[in-house]
């Protein structure tokens, strides 16, 4: 790192201005080719990040921590989640998850 | 079946309730069957005076026509809702200024197909250095602008504003295919 002064200034905007990938609101941690650990921090997401999606495949998600959050399919009421809770999500099914009060950790697993 | 989606909707309404959740955040998937049936129970409701609004948005959301239907040129249209489905996609692809950042875009993630809002640049009142050769190299650099191909990401479009100069309203020398 040069840390002349006009160079500092420089990344400091660079910082301000967002350019580190900011366009994902969790971080992985990959485990296998299909399997990762995911982790959501409400500290830093805006609860309108948590959208309605769809997957392009069957996934098996297990929650590993996280206080208050909820994980709601199409067409049902949101459900609280808890730990070692298992959610069988089939590909292309609408879901989404509601904020909570500390990082939600879950571990995926895609399944052909 | 009925009876399923009528307990489902009793749910629904228990739900906003015990979540102060005004209709406005109304609990499912906006423009799906059950979104438009709890807006209409919740009106019911209302109209009967066995639901107390959660604030004066709600109330004021509530003593509209919403949860009714009209035909209007053949076709069943909800009243007072605002008209999107998912054929009203926002433009893709096409970076405008806005946004919580200085700009933003929608663009496909290619591996859900979902549709996403990407946003980047500075708020504070900061500047980059733009008209600045030595500055503009030293930020690509730094950024590995040269290696950032994917268009779901942030650090893609601040690396590429200056393509996009022309419709996002910067100076000439801020616009051409170059990177920053």
């Amino acid at each position: 790192m040069n840390y002349d002064p006009e160079h500092l200034a420089q990344w400091m905007i660079d910082v301000l201005c967002g350019m580190e990938d900011m366009s994902k609101p969790y971080k992985d941690e990959i485990l296998t080719d299909n399997s990762w650990i995911r982790t959501f921090d409400p500290l830093i997401t805006k609860s309108d990040e948590y959208v309605w999606h769809r997957d392009e495949k069957d996934r098996i998600v297990t929650v590993l921590d996280g206080d208050g959050w909820q994980f709601q399919f199409d067409n049902e009421i949101p459900i609280q989640l808890n730990s070692n809770d298992v959610i069988n999500i089939p590909k292309h099914t609408y879901h989404r998850i509601i904020v909570g009060s500390t990082a939600l950790k879950l571990r995926i697993e895609e399944v052909e | 079946m009925k009876r399923l989606a009528e307990h489902t909707l009793e749910r629904a309404v228990d739900y906003h309730i015990n979540n102060s959740l005004p209709i406005y955040e109304n609990v499912f998937r906006a423009g799906t069957p059950l979104h438009f049936k709890l807006l209409e129970r919740v009106k019911s409701l209302y109209d009967s005076q066995q639901y107390i609004p959660m604030n004066e948005d709600e109330e004021a959301i509530l003593k509209t026509d919403i949860g009714s239907w009209d035909v209007y040129e053949n076709t069943a249209v909800p009243l007072d809702y605002p008209m999107f489905t998912e054929e009203d996609e926002p433009e893709l692809n096409k970076p405008k200024r806005g946004g919580s950042k200085k700009f933003y875009v929608y663009v496909r993630n290619p591996e859900t197909g979902n549709v996403k809002k990407v946003e980047w640049g500075d708020t504070s009142g900061l500047k980059i250095k733009i008209d600045d050769e030595g500055a503009r190299k030293s930020f690509a650099a730094r950024h590995q602008c040269d290696q950032q191909k994917d268009r779901t990401s942030a650090a893609y479009w601040a690396c590429n504003t200056p393509r996009y100069g022309k419709q996002l309203g910067l100076g000439p020398n801020s616009t051409g295919n170059f990177f920053w």
